[in-house]
């Protein structure tokens, strides 16, 4: 959960008197500091029962309670366990166990190690026993440089072309280490990358990637800072831009090197950056979304359950949702009294053209006029909403009737028993002048008269149809008069391919964590403010479903229905999808969101490119793959997605391919996730 | 927080010394806390770092406390090696410093040296003997400079008393002007980890070579902004390096091998012995061709390179110290004499028979 403040630390070059350092950062108010537990320079013999005395200091000099919160531990920088040389290899695997041991003794909250290099193979073993041999889950925070300054610098400067190969190279390593070690822990969550920003800053690209990953911290070292008129240290607006975007998304920042200006400024100015970043609250949805972020959640299933007053409560609050299809109801009652009064116009003539045929004389207007009398009753036009809830849709199904001046009939067709006590108090309360009624039932059982000439629903989940609106909407359909309107009329689910390492190790991790069910967990939507995450590439169509629904044909081209004489439709789907690689990355999953018209222009989105401004009621979904997927620059990934029917439940199936790998079928016959019919 | 965190402790625990110290009885369960307050017991042991001899006699021992409650350091200016070998463990060095000092030198007289703090900084200090206000030669410091971000490790001399170069675990080189304490050029990022050595070529005033973590050895020209060179990749950490001649180059690595690599044929790199421990120090003798080795063991090595491909261990000394050597360094009068300093506290001689 993203935190309301900004944390910051001091890196200590040396701590020669760490009870006086720490006092010292305490004071200029850093939260943490970084040290060294082990002299960098103090090297010591491999045979560990020929020593005598300690390795390093005690650890009484310091409380307990400043170990566990206030220390993160650095292992000595040349330590090197994926040497190509044998001897020291295992050298320094030992030292590294040692100081591994020790800091597992003192409890520090994390470790710091450097990576520099593609390999880390040994590295990532001996972290793996670690964890394995630890009840103490200290976090594992692994630092590179943000550019490798020896591929930037094997550039040639007659060669233009190759420069910029180079360059781009030189920002790509640094990802490539970290990311290799990450997929070798498995994308461990306890394992976190430490950014040290460099003076220059890569393309957005590349800071855009580094914002998928799960950055714990970034370092900035007091060398990047320039001073200002009043010789204050500060930061170009670029490096201030990567600051909060990585505190935003939980990065803890760690001022690090020689001692520039004094190190009070620098924390001053962190906060101050912090304080003057676009205020949250100004987008609705982000102060909805704060403590969500990240937050995994099983998608919920109002047709199978019945849904408690609180989460009501809060779908209700959507500012934007309701207006919307108040909007879109005023919008459909007005095209509906143009065409009846076209209807009626033509009617008229017709009639009229009868009467002169007929010879009947102008006297006899009064018969016409009650007619008028009787066409007054046809102008109430029947709303049914169904799926009330608690009437958010009935009321604005009543504000659209007064805006547009149309007598209305609302029904309310509603399954859940408490919410129908909720309808019927306000019924008999708050609407007693109204023409409204509330039916309790569900909708695909239903057999009403009159007919509605509306049907207004809200049945979508975050991918669209994941709620089985298609379903509960196609059994409803003989609720509707031929022609009538349904709200919505269309929805569409979306999906593009992310990188999240942070998504995908909570998705395996969420609940027990037996086998079986992390196998599960990869095969379920999630139901998650993605924040931590990477776009690999741009948002596609997946499915889409139209209402009124149209009844499949059978060979002789004849629709079909069914035993209660309704269109027969086929709610099942298949797409396959491909999206080209435009930069190296992991995809771990997909982004799924949804569009839907209502009616007219009105529509409501949660595709991030066109999301309704301050809709709050969806967050995106999460859909997992279970062995991520590495992507190269120019790749294709080809994606198939499968919504699945049989007669008492509704479930996805997906695979994703790259190049030679394909990942296995996600979910067959609905093993792991279904929503029931 | 440091406040309410620490302050409590400090309070009990002061009370009860107070009550208790008398009769040196303090509470088991406080044993903690009064660890954490009693800091008599604590400026005992000192490791030796390196030393560096003048010219005149001179000897510079540098010394760090690296397993203590204080990770400080210090330095100390002696008449001879003999004189340095014969004071006292216990006794008051002449230079305190904040943090521990890895390299030194001395800058032309052997009345001003140059420090390597392990806190980045770089500094001078200096003492005389016509000042009559400094009848007991204290050591004063001219200037300092903390300008490394992360531990300076090694110093060379460029042009004496002029200019030096310095180089850091933060992986940083730089050239300074010591007259007015400023880097006159900062090689940022020179390696990707912690540069270990630095050795100016023979006859130049430009050119020096640099060893890393990062695996490489390096050649620079301080009118350059870039290497000018990469000599070398090693397959491990490059510990310790130094020019033989103006062309040829030795250093030992992390591994425990001594190589030669020749800047004027790159492929013909000489893997050229040994040993059973990381190289971390070795000293060229000015005149024969022989070099002394220290290893992350308590062995005194030196070996004859007269034949590049042949090289013949002339002394063993294998309980050399107690600790860790760290440090050898020629004599500058008996040609035949190799002193070493350790861990241990101590510093040896050896007679080396050419």
């Amino acid at each position: 959960m993203s935190q309301l403040d900004i944390s910051c630390g001091l890196e200590y070059i040396t701590t020669p008197d760490l009870q006086n350092c720490l006092s010292e950062a305490l004071r200029c108010n850093y939260a943490f500091i970084v040290s060294p537990i082990v002299h960098p320079r103090f090297r010591r013999p491999q045979c560990i029962n020929s020593r005598v005395g300690g390795f390093t200091r005690s650890d009484m000099i310091l409380s307990p309670q400043d170990w566990t919160s206030r220390i993160v531990a650095k292992v000595s920088s040349y330590i090197n366990v994926d040497s190509d040389s044998l001897v020291v290899k295992q050298r320094h695997e030992d030292c590294l166990n040692e100081e591994l041991g020790y800091c597992r003794g003192l409890g520090v909250p994390a470790i710091m190690l450097s990576i520099h290099g593609r390999q880390t193979n040994n590295l990532a073993r001996i972290l793996q026993t670690y964890y394995e041999t630890s009840h103490h889950p200290s976090l594992i925070w692994a630092c590179v440089p943000m550019v490798c300054n020896r591929t930037l610098r094997g550039s040639n400067p007659e060669d233009n072309n190759k420069n910029c190969d180079n360059d781009e190279k030189a920002w790509n390593e640094p990802w490539n280490w970290w990311s290799g070690f990450h997929e070798r822990l498995e994308w461990d969550k306890r394992v976190g990358v430490v950014l040290e920003l460099s003076a220059d800053l890569p393309s957005q690209d590349i800071v855009k990637r580094w914002l998928g990953e799960p950055v714990k911290a970034i370092i900035l070292p007091t060398s990047i800072f320039h001073n200002n008129k009043k010789g204050y240290p500060v930061l170009s607006r670029a490096h201030q831009q990567i600051v909060v975007s990585m505190v935003e998304r939980e990065a803890q920042v760690i001022v690090s090197g020689a001692r520039r200006s004094n190190i009070e400024f620098y924390l001053q100015y962190l906060y101050r950056i912090w304080k003057r970043r676009p205020n949250p609250a100004d987008d609705p949805m982000l102060s909805y979304a704060r403590g969500w972020e990240d937050y995994l959640q099983t998608p919920l299933q109002p047709l199978a359950d019945n849904l408690d007053t609180h989460t009501y409560n809060v779908f209700e609050k959507d500012p934007v949702k309701y207006d919307q299809y108040q909007k879109a109801i005023a919008q459909a009652l007005i095209n509906l009294q143009k065409a009846k009064a076209i209807e009626k116009l033509e009617a008229y003539n017709k009639s009229k053209k009868d009467e002169a045929v007929d010879g009947v004389n102008v006297s006899e207007i009064g018969q016409g006029e009650g007619k008028v009398g009787e066409s007054h009753n046809d102008d109430t036009i029947t709303i049914m909403v169904l799926g009330a809830g608690r009437g958010p849709l009935v009321r604005a199904s009543f504000n659209a009737a007064d805006i547009t001046s149309t007598k209305i009939k609302v029904i309310a067709v509603e399954k859940n028993p408490c919410a129908v006590v909720v309808l019927a108090a306000q019924v008999r309360e708050v609407w007693r002048d109204r023409d409204v009624i509330v039916i309790p039932g569900d909708m695909r059982q239903l057999k009403l008269s009159p007919k509605a000439d509306i049907i207004v629903s809200e049945l979508l989940g975050s991918w669209g149809d994941n709620e089985l609106s298609p379903e509960c909407l196609d059994g409803a359909a003989g609720l509707l008069k031929a022609g009538g309107i349904s709200i919505p009329c269309s929805y569409r689910s979306y999906v593009a391919p992310i990188s999240s390492p942070r998504l995908w190790a909570a998705a395996r991790a969420a609940s027990s964590g037996v086998t079986p069910q992390k196998e599960k967990n990869l095969e379920t939507l999630w139901v998650v403010y993605m924040q931590n995450k990477h776009d690999i590439a741009d948002t596609k169509l997946v499915f889409t479903f139209e209402h009124p629904a149209k009844a499949i044909q059978d060979q002789e081209g004849q629709e079909l229905s069914d035993y209660r004489g309704l269109p027969l439709t086929d709610n099942r789907r298949s797409t396959s999808l491909t999206w080209k690689v435009e930069q190296d990355n992991v995809m771990h999953g997909f982004g799924g969101y949804f569009d839907c018209s209502l009616y007219g222009s009105e529509m409501i989105s949660i595709v991030p490119s066109t999301h309704s401004p301050g809709m709050i009621s969806w967050f995106p979904v999460f859909i997992p793959i279970k062995t991520p997927l590495r992507v190269q620059k120019g790749d294709v990934i080809k994606a198939t997605f499968w919504r699945c029917v049989d007669s008492r439940r509704v479930w996805y199936e997906w695979n994703a391919e790259v190049g030679g790998h394909i990942t296995a079928l996600h979910n067959p016959n609905g093993r792991s996730s279904e929503m029931l019919l | 927080m440091v406040e309410c965190q620490i302050r409590p402790y400090l309070l009990v625990v002061k009370l009860h010394i107070k009550m208790e110290n008398s009769n040196k009885i303090v509470p088991p369960h406080l044993n903690a806390e009064v660890y954490r307050t009693d800091t008599t017991g604590t400026s005992t042991m000192f490791y030796l770092d390196y030393l560096r001899i003048h010219e005149d006699g001179s000897t510079l021992i540098g010394c760090s406390e690296l397993t203590g409650r204080y990770w400080n350091g210090a330095a100390d200016v002696f008449k001879s090696v003999n004189e340095a070998g014969q004071r006292q463990k216990s006794e008051k060095r002449a230079i305190n410093l904040q943090s521990g000092t890895s390299d030194g030198c001395f800058v032309n007289s052997s009345k001003k040296i140059l420090l390597c703090e392990d806190s980045g900084a770089v500094s001078i200090w200096c003492t005389s003997d016509e000042d009559q206000h400094n009848a007991w030669h204290q050591w004063t410091e001219e200037v300092s400079a903390a300008e490394h971000d992360n531990a300076a490790l090694a110093v060379d001399c460029l042009s004496p008393d002029a200019e030096y170069v310095t180089v850091g675990a933060d992986g940083h080189g730089k050239v300074w002007d010591i007259e007015r304490m400023i880097c006159i050029r900062n090689y940022s990022a020179a390696h990707s980890k912690p540069i270990y050595g630095v050795s100016v070529r023979p006859n130049s005033n430009t050119d020096f070579a640099t060893c890393s973590m990062d695996q490489y050895v390096s050649l620079w020209d301080q009118n350059v902004d870039k290497p000018v060179l990469d000599l070398y990749q090693n397959n491990c950490g490059v510990r310790c390096l130094q020019w033989i001649d103006v062309n040829k180059i030795i250093f030992g690595d992390e591994a425990g091998i001594l190589s030669i690599v020749d800047v004027r044929s790159l492929e013909t790199t000489l893997n050229i012995t040994e040993f059973p421990a990381a190289i971390h120090k070795i000293a060229i003798h000015p005149e024969c061709n022989k070099v002394a080795v220290c290893c992350d063991n308590k062995t005194v090595t030196v070996c004859d390179i007269s034949e590049d491909t042949k090289v013949k261990t002339t002394y063993q000394k294998s309980q050399a110290h107690n600790n860790f050597v760290r440090g050898v360094a020629w004599d500058v009068k008996d040609d035949k004499i190799l002193h070493s300093l350790g861990w241990d506290g101590e510093i040896k001689s050896h007679t080396v028979m050419c």
